[in-house]
């Protein structure tokens, strides 16, 4: 009776320490807050910011889809180049921001919302000679902070879609949303391993990703876009290609033999797409199967929604695995 | 000495020399021929020769000799045979237009794209690639384009009349305002199609620089046809088109018509530059660089230039294309950067050793 007695209460405590222990690291988690002002690197630059950024300029759709779902949209006054994105499952914050455009506005336009923060998608496109440059912005005192995966635009050959998990970080750090930005990120890396442990003893399907152009063939190639069709167990089939994108010859392309096609319809509709494609290389693997996937806008530029992009193109490449 | 003697002197010193023209005749002809067999033989993806010869032979003649992958077939058959052929007809298309433009106009600055033909197919394609083909009843671009080349021509040749007469100048100036007005809406659709990554503006950009890279046999059969008919009719009323050359008092003093003839000649050149440029996108130089070195090298007998230049037109684009498709393999360049960038210091250097004189 004595020995049940004392075992109980030793286990209660041993329990009650592990309870505590796990609860002071959660709190440490949960508390772990940014001390400003804080400076950041992106795309080879240094900002700092002075506390959370309360008026923010973004572009294209990743930008502000990060932040609402860091619980910051009300802290967006202005979207740029939304081309069409209709928020998605966030349709209904995405509709309160204020000022929205559907491509770069003029420069006084974008000044005059007097943000104290840019959020750019492009760090080489989102700047054109008619808007304001980077160094426009950082002399009236806005940090400009670019996503990582397109830094250097087309040259981008190193970018892989974990520098958006840095990006998710960092933008943690800058709002003082470091709880939030980690919660995303675990979701984010939980959803990829399902997919890895699932095509993971598969072996990669060789596709090519194109959006267009009917000889020679517009594809993306490598860097983010490749390492997201890796993620998805597939291979791009110009890895050695010193340019994300470009236009290839058709006959490479059937030389190659492409296993799957993943169509992003900028310049047609899908259906016309895939029909050129099937026609143009009837004797590819990804003709004779009926492998052409839909990709939606979503994959690009690299933001919460490319992961289930990469979840879509996955059970295409690998319906067996799912 | 003015221009219409000179013309004429260039003209009657050509008659010294029948041997080279037809040595430089046959000498085209046979490199036209090498050309279009190294164009064939030759590209980003590595084939023996052996092998291309039989696929061929196979295709042409339904001689089998020996096995190949249906890949390798495709390439040598569907992609380089018929796009190297393309580039020999597109080639002499608009060299034979340039040269007859240039006469037309009289005007050595003239090229086929001069009347705004370029700029009316440029328009209509890239709305066709950047809207959509619903945009535009759902036409393909190469049809869009040969309507909107065609369109462009009809207005130009409207808008360049003045008391039912047309006049050279009158022509050239309708045309280059035609031109800016068309490429003002052009630019403003690759702009508003612009997005990061290429999108739309890639195939945009390809079309407008110039490209063979969308060949294909059944594009083949019209061009050709239109380049056949109207090199004949050219042909035969080359001396017409000498007369016109040497000015329009000459032509009238032959018993020309002048006007009914320069509509006449400006619808064979727009159908050939129509029909090229809708296929091609616009391909700069070839009928700007081409007619000045024919006549270089023949004098300004349009019975001489006019097959001369259709030969060297054909040579000349389908070795340009061959460089655009290797240069930067597996990549391709537009063809028209090369024929521009090649075909500009070559022109130079011509105009600088011929005095300026062609």
């Amino acid at each position: 009776m004595f020995d049940y007695r004392v075992s109980s209460i030793l286990f209660v405590i041993f329990l009650s320490f592990f309870a505590i222990l796990a609860l002071a690291q959660d709190t440490s988690e949960s508390e772990q807050r940014t001390s400003y002002p804080v400076t950041i690197e992106t795309c080879g630059r240094s900002i700092t910011v002075d506390a959370p950024p309360q008026r923010v300029y973004t572009t294209y759709w990743n930008g502000f889809d990060t932040l609402a779902r860091l619980g910051l949209a009300e802290s967006v006054i202005g979207n740029a180049f939304h081309n069409d994105y209709d928020g998605g499952d966030l349709a209904e914050q995405y509709a309160q921001i204020p000022n929205q455009y559907q491509r770069y506005p003029a420069a006084e336009a974008a000044l005059v919302l007097q943000p104290n923060f840019v959020l750019a998608s492009y760090d080489s496109f989102d700047f054109p000679e008619e808007t304001l440059s980077i160094e426009d912005w950082t002399e009236d005192g806005v940090a400009v902070y670019s996503m990582s995966t397109e830094c250097g635009g087309g040259d981008a050959t190193q970018a892989r879609f974990d520098m958006f998990f840095d990006d998710v970080r960092n933008i943690g750090i800058i709002f003082d949303v470091q709880t939030e930005s980690g919660a995303l990120i675990t979701e984010m890396r939980e959803r990829l391993a399902v997919i890895q442990t699932a095509t993971g003893d598969a072996d990669a399907v060789s596709a090519v990703i194109t959006y267009g152009g009917e000889g020679p063939l517009n594809v993306f190639t490598n860097g983010v876009y490749g390492n997201i069709l890796e993620l998805a167990g597939g291979q791009t089939i110009f890895p050695d290609e010193e340019q994300t994108f470009g236009g290839y010859s058709l006959e490479v392309i059937a030389a190659l033999e492409p296993e799957a096609y993943l169509i992003i319809p900028w310049s047609d509709t899908f259906e016309n797409l895939r029909s050129f494609l099937y026609t143009t290389f009837p004797s590819a693997p990804a003709t004779v199967n009926d492998r052409a996937l839909l990709l939606p806008d979503g994959v690009t530029p690299a933001g919460y929604r490319t992961v289930a992009a990469i979840e879509q193109v996955a059970q295409m490449l690998h319906p067996e695995a799912f | 000495m003015n221009s219409a003697t000179r013309s004429s002197a260039a003209i009657n010193s050509q008659k010294r020399w029948p041997s080279f023209f037809w040595l430089l005749t046959v000498g085209l002809g046979l490199g036209l021929v090498v050309a279009i067999v190294l164009s064939v033989s030759v590209g980003a993806v590595p084939l023996p020769f052996e092998k291309i010869l039989r696929i061929i032979l196979h295709n042409t003649f339904g001689i089998t000799l020996g096995e190949w992958r249906p890949v390798e077939e495709q390439i040598v058959w569907e992609f380089r045979l018929p796009r190297v052929l393309l580039a020999a007809i597109v080639g002499a298309a608009l060299s034979v237009s340039g040269t007859v433009l240039q006469a037309m106009v009289r005007n050595p600055l003239a090229d086929p794209y001069i009347l705004g033909i370029s700029s009316g197919a440029s328009i209509a394609a890239v709305a066709v690639i950047t809207l959509g083909s619903m945009a535009l009843g759902g036409v393909s671009v190469s049809i869009a384009a040969f309507l909107g080349s065609l369109s462009a021509m009809v207005l130009v040749y409207f808008l360049a009349q003045q008391r039912g007469r047309v006049t050279p100048t009158r022509l050239i100036l309708a045309g280059v305002a035609v031109g800016y007005v068309l490429q003002a809406f052009t630019s403003y659709l690759v702009l508003r199609a612009a997005q990061p990554g290429g999108s739309a503006v890639a195939s945009v950009l390809y079309w407008l620089a110039g490209n063979l890279g969308g060949a294909k046999w059944q594009y083949l059969g019209t061009p050709a046809l239109i380049l056949a008919v109207a090199s004949i009719w050219l042909l035969a009323r080359a001396r017409p088109l000498n007369a016109l050359l040497a000015g329009d008092e000459s032509a009238v003093g032959l018993g020309i018509n002048l006007e009914r003839f320069r509509q006449e000649l400006f619808v064979v050149t727009s159908l050939l530059v129509g029909v090229a440029v809708a296929i091609s996108g616009a391909i700069g130089f070839v009928g700007l660089m081409i007619p000045h070195i024919v006549r270089f090298l023949v004098g300004a007998d349009h019975r001489r230039v006019l097959p001369t230049a259709a030969l060297l037109g054909a040579v000349y684009l389908v070795l340009t294309d061959l460089l655009s498709r290797v240069i930067i393999a597996p990549s391709e360049l537009p063809v028209g950067i090369v024929t521009a960038a090649l075909g500009g210091p070559f022109f130079l250097w011509l105009l600088r050793r011929g005095r300026g004189e062609t």
